[in-house]
């Protein structure tokens, strides 16, 4: 059985653990509010609040809930807009602030703004003007032009400002930003957790026969987008919330991370912030705050996407992924080893990435993308770069680049070239002409193969530009 | 005024920020079976056979309709609709639909329906489609001469891709059957016609069929018409005796509603050496289906913009094997403008006249094609004030002139323009001696704020306040009131609630004459305000409405009313007009553009409710960004298929795509269009916005892109 807290209502169902959350609030539950405009996770028409334990702490994060199965619900607290409605009839600052500023007009893709805004009113992140609006860059609204809505969102900043010394959540309360009944969510999730060995939903399997069936779920923004008909029947094994699988650690060498750490970890992450100065303005080039909420490094890496961010952000990195299976054996590869061609990996099918493992000598790094609309987009290309620097020399350097090739590419001769080289025009120039010989870019929806080429040449000049303002010039 | 002309938020704005909202799939009905659609993988030829047993065998299917089994229409007309016969006509259409008890089951089993095809060669490319002629418009003076004994000439070709309305709501609807009697819920822009279309459709009679759709989660025109799912829906819960429910996808609404028309556009202009136009040639070719013609007359709004003595509009449609075109908002006239406001834009370098000074030359004080006044024009207003806050003054002339830091900085401008209809409309209004009102007319709010609106007309002319006036719209049960499209909505049933309110007044007004001793007093100096009515001069003079109704045992006044265009009208020619200044950022080395920042000063009539007009300007204008730069429908013609048929592909803007807009309303004292002075804005706010960026990119650039969108590979 799957049972989790349904807004203010314990649930169980044994319903198929691939069943999205979106279907079984709106078939099961009959809760209409969360609305479906594309069921691939790129409107946030169905943005829902998924509260967590993570140790004492209930954390809350936005998720679009047409790619969120039930199985990742399990334990957890799913609040949809019913769910912060309140009793009496009247609005929450969220939602006055929304009808204010004309921030609704034909209302369907208003639920998702409330919900994405409410998030931001909860979380911890700081209530910024600029929190505030990358809090609403998974809503798409095809009526107001946004402005209206960024006033909404603005607004609320001063709203939203923590209370006096009281725990996110009860200052949420006392601001009337989610009802009361939020207050005692965290006993009742702990007692859902203690009340059984695991987490296991195993007695929700029913595949159906004869779909191919993957052996592994984590986030699901690739497979509910891919196959959404036969997920929901699927059986696979849910990796996203095994917490063997979501640390990050830091040695005196390396950076290890687990599997199903999702972009959003990485972003609340000290280390990450340190090691990556500009880390937040990289990633919020990725997808969405709901979809970075969901997507897992390992469901990137696996995905196997040429154009995949945290992909190409790895392999910049040397990165090495740990493999396992049941049968707990572990392996150990080079993720520049993991791509043999289009979609085909050197992994056995029953294997599953474990862990993720990087060296901390570096000390230079970026990632450049450019992709046609601003956010929630999937780049035309993107490319990434470390280096270990000796005064002028580079020691060390590892280039990935994505859309250029069948596969995420790490870029060898390139990488090998720049080792003891000193960073001049010249140097970047030779290096660009062998990108060139390295890539061999496939002309589709984002562009033609020479345009390809072209912006790789450009960010591969950008990385240097952003890295080493004064030494190119 | 006491509503009129204020700030009011939205009447339906609680019930949409908090999820209670119903659009058509959100309806509880009992017993309710899900439909899938089934989609061709060819563009033509027909169906050999189709094999259905795999996906009959999967648990909860409960019957899979395709040509060979399903309702066929009564009457014919050339629109689509599905499931008729072999004929495969465009790459996506439905071949089957699948009806399960849930719609994960009817979606599992669909993918198993395995048809077979006689293929035939297929032909998607508008530049190579057959071509009809279509409504160009007359032939103003002799333009091919005056064009060839012009001083300056330009010559140039636009081209605008297909486009898709994506409205954030995917069509749905709800049939059920009682007897011969139908309903259903559907998303709807005019309930009355799909009404008209379903009981033609099924030989019954049009009071059989009840359509409900009092929410709409936006459609752009993608409602206009009834599409091809209503019928389908209806149908299939006919044949299986249970209510049903078919919802299309996002992908599925690529095919399913149609689109805007891929348009090639040639302009060629002559103007003499100080500006004044001479001749305009402007051909079209718009693509339409080869079963059903769609014209949209791109070419045709220039015609009233500009003083030119010789105008030329030829139109033609292409014949291709897609799917019909449909209106989408600002139809012809943004595509239109795209090329006449960007050939201006290029005769002004032509000629070395500013661009903005250029239109002010050539502005049109009557209209051209007809010699009649316009009943208000201020776009010459528009243009000052516009410039005057955008600060024009300090543009540099030549392009590639105007930098910040690493980003090229371009300027442009472009006018719009859109014509100010009304319709006949009707609606029914009550009040009652309790001081409440119901309103009832079967319009559409596809989002603009028709709910809001209506309130505040009825509520300032019944003398209550809004919070007491109940609008109901979307449902075949009320009066009739055209669909929501062509920005007449207001005007047209806002005209109808002002004339009923006053024929209420009138009413209570005779009872208090008769009964009250208002004799003497005129009905233009009477007002009906806090449940009184009184006159405005004679403070004596002053009766509350529940007692005249109490005195003639009334608990309520009802009146059915319906508004007609005025005959003045005809004597005038009524446009709403608009001025847009645009900046645009450009990115050299990487090729991206930023608008940063719009201005839009706009003449449109009265403004009713500034909050939502906003609101709804920005939103067009952000239509237009979304034009410009991003929205596209690519076709792979080597399968004739659409491509782009989801929002990671098919892009429209999002928040971060959007920087500075504002919005200026120029207001018109228009006596002339209607008792209000109502225009409508909802497309011309975004009628120009294409045109206005690709000038300020080749201002900032130097390089003129006639082809949008304007993306990065176009400026690298
Ligand atoms: C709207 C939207 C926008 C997006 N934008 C971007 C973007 O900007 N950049 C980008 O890079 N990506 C983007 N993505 C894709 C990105 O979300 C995914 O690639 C994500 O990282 C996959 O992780 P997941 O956990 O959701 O994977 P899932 O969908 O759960 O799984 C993906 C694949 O990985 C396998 N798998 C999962 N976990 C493991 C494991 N531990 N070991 C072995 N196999 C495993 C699964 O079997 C499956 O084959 C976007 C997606 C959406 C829906
Ligand atoms: S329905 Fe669009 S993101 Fe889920
Ligand atoms: S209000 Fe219509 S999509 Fe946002």
């Amino acid at each position: 059985m799957i049972k989790f807290i349904l807004n203010n209502q314990s649930v169980e169902t044994a319903l198929p653990k691939g069943t999205t959350v979106l279907d079984f609030v709106r078939y099961h539950k009959n809760l209409k509010g969360t609305k479906i405009g594309c069921r691939e996770g790129d409107c946030g028409a169905c943005t829902i609040l998924v509260g967590e334990l993570a140790g004492e702490k209930l954390k809350y994060r936005t998720m679009t809930s047409c790619l969120m199965p039930i199985s990742n619900a399990d334990g957890k607290h799913i609040v949809t807009v019913e769910g912060i409605n309140r009793d009496d009839g009247g609005l929450t600052p969220v939602q006055s602030a929304m009808v204010e500023t004309s921030g609704t007009q034909c209302g369907f893709c208003t639920v998702g703004f409330v919900m994405s805004l409410t998030n931001f009113c909860i979380d911890d992140t700081p209530k910024t003007n600029e929190a505030a609006i990358s809090a609403i860059d998974g809503n798409i609204c095809r009526c107001t032009g946004y402005k209206s809505i960024e006033r909404a969102a603005l607004s609320l900043c001063g709203t939203a400002a923590r209370r006096n010394g009281d725990a996110e959540i009860h200052s949420a309360i006392g601001n009337e930003i989610v009802p009361e009944y939020f207050a005692n969510i965290k006993e009742r999730l702990s007692e859902i957790l203690n009340s059984r060995f695991q987490i296991a939903n195993s007695s929700n399997r029913n595949p159906e026969p004869g779909i191919q069936n993957p052996k592994f779920l984590s986030g699901g923004t690739d497979l509910y987008v891919q196959r959404p008909e036969e997920m929901v029947y699927a059986d696979t094994e849910n990796l996203f919330d095994s917490a063997a699988l979501r640390f990050i650690n830091e040695t005196d060498e390396f950076i290890e991370l687990g599997a199903s750490v999702v972009v959003t970890d990485l972003l609340e992450s000290d280390v990450f912030n340190r090691l990556f100065p500009n880390l937040y303005k990289h990633l919020k080039l990725v997808s969405s705050t709901p979809i970075r909420n969901m997507a897992t490094l390992a469901g990137n890496f696996v995905n196997a996407s040429p154009i995949g961010d945290m992909t190409a952000w790895f392999l910049a990195l040397d990165a090495e992924i740990e493999l396992s299976d049941a049968r707990s054996s572990t392996r150990t590869l080079p993720l520049k080893d993991f791509y043999l061609g289009y979609k085909q990996l050197a992994k056995r099918e029953d294997e599953f990435i474990s862990k993720i493992r990087f060296r901390k000598d570096f000390t230079h790094f970026n990632f450049e993308k450019v992709c046609k609309r601003t956010y929630l987009d999937i780049a035309s290309v993107n490319t990434a770069i470390s280096l270990k620097m000796s005064g002028d020399v580079i020691e060390h350097a590892h280039v990935s680049a994505g859309g250029v090739f069948a596969t995420p590419l790490y870029l060898r001769k390139t990488s090998e070239f720049l080792k003891g080289k000193e960073i001049s025009a010249e140097t970047i120039a030779q290096a660009n002409e062998i990108i060139q010989t390295e890539i061999s870019p496939i002309p589709d929806v984002r562009g033609s193969a020479e345009y390809k080429r072209l912006l790789l040449r450009q960010l591969f000049t950008a990385h240097f530009v952003e890295l080493f303002k004064a030494n190119i010039q | 005024m006491r509503y009129i002309g204020k700030e009011m938020s939205r009447v339906d704005g609680v019930a949409k920020v908090t999820g209670q909202a119903k659009y058509a799939a959100e309806f509880q009905v009992k017993n309710v079976a899900y439909g899938f659609i089934v989609q061709s993988t060819i563009a033509k030829g027909s169906i050999k056979s189709i094999d259905t047993s795999e996906a009959e065998k999967q648990s909860g299917v409960i019957k899979i309709f395709t040509h060979l089994n399903s309702v066929k229409r009564k009457d014919k007309d050339d629109a689509f609709c599905a499931l008729q016969n072999e004929k495969i006509v465009f790459n996506g259409q439905p071949i089957a639909l699948v009806v399960a008890e849930s719609f994960e089951q009817a979606r599992f089993a669909a993918r198993l329906v395995k048809a077979e095809y006689l293929k035939e060669a297929h032909l998607t490319e508008t530049e190579k489609a057959p071509t009809v002629d279509s409504r160009g418009g007359k032939v103003r003076g002799n333009p091919k001469e005056a064009l060839q004994n012009a001083a300056v000439r330009i010559s140039a070709e636009y081209t605008i891709p297909i486009e898709h309305h994506n409205p954030m709501e995917p069509h749905a609807a709800i049939a059920m059957w009682d007897g011969d009697k139908l309903s259903i819920f559907d998303k709807s822009q005019g309930v009355k016609e799909v009404q008209r279309h379903l009981a033609k459709s099924f030989g019954i009679a049009t009071e059989n069929v009840s359509v409900v759709s009092p929410f709409v989660g936006g459609a752009f025109g993608a409602s206009l018409n009834p599409n091809y799912y209503p019928f389908l829906t209806a149908a299939a819960a006919r044949e299986i005796k249970r209510p049903v429910k078919v919802n299309y996808t996002r992908r599925q609404m690529f095919t399913g509603h149609g689109y805007r028309p891929y348009t090639i556009q040639k302009v060629q202009i002559g103007a003499s050496k100080d500006g004044k136009l001479q001749a305009i040639i402007h051909e079209a070719i718009g693509n339409t289906s080869t079963f059903e013609d769609f014209s949209e007359t791109p070419n045709g709004f220039g015609r009233t913009l500009y003083n030119c003595p010789n105008y030329d509009t030829p139109y033609k449609l292409a014949k291709t094997d897609l799917p019909t075109p449909t209106w989408m908002r600002a139809p012809g006239a943004v595509s239109g403008a795209f090329a006449i406001e960007s050939a201006i834009d290029e005769l002004a370098y032509e000629l070395k006249i500013d661009p903005l000074q250029l239109r002010i030359i050539n502005y049109a004080e009557k209209d051209p094609d007809t010699g009649k006044p316009f009943s208000s024009k201020a776009l010459m207003e528009c243009f000052k004030q516009g410039a005057a806050k955008f600060g024009w003054e300090k543009r540099k002339p030549e392009p590639r002139s105007m930098r910040d830091g690493k980003w090229l900085v371009g300027w442009g401008t472009a006018t719009g323009t859109w014509g100010a209809m009304q319709l006949p409309a009707s609606i029914r209004i009550t009040l009652k001696a309790d001081g409440t009102a119901n309103v009832g007319s079967a319009t559409a709010d596809i989002g603009p704020g028709t709910y809001t609106v209506i309130t505040m007309i009825a509520a300032e002319f019944l003398g209550i306040s809004p919070e007491k006036v109940k609008f109901e719209l979307g449902d075949t049960k009320l009066p009739n009131a055209p669909v929501q499209g062509g920005s007449f909505t207001t005007a047209s049933v806002g005209s109808a609630a002002h004339g009923a309110a006053l024929n209420i007044k009138k009413k209570l007004f005779d009872f208090a004459v008769r009964d009250f001793g208002f004799a003497g007093v005129s009905v233009e100096d009477t007002e009906m305000a806090k449940g009184f009515l009184f006159s405005k001069k004679d403070n004596s003079k002053s009766v509350a409405i529940a007692d005249l109704m109490k005195k003639n045992n009334l608990t309520e006044i009802v009146e059915n009313y319906t508004s007609m265009p005025s005959k003045e009208r005809n004597n005038y020619t009524s446009m709403a007009h608009g001025a847009q200044f645009v900046e645009v950022k450009v990115d050299e080395d990487l090729g991206i553009i930023k608008v940063t920042k719009v201005i839009e000063a706009t003449a449109v009539g009265k403004i009713m409710n500034p909050k939502t007009s906003h609101s709804q300007e920005m939103g067009g204008i952000v239509w237009g960004i979304g034009m410009a730069l991003q929205e596209q429908t690519e076709i792979d013609h080597r399968y004739g298929k659409m491509m782009t048929t989801n929002l990671a592909d098919y892009h429209i803007p999002s928040n971060a795509d959007v920087h500075t807009v504002e919005t200026d309303f120029i207001e018109e004292d228009d006596k002339i269009i209607n008792p209000l002075g109502i225009k409508g804005m909802g497309e011309l706010c975004l009628v120009g916005i294409p045109a206005a960026i690709a000038n300020a990119v080749f201002h900032a650039t130097g390089k003129r892109i006639r082809t949008l969108p304007i993306t990065i590979d176009k400026i690298l």
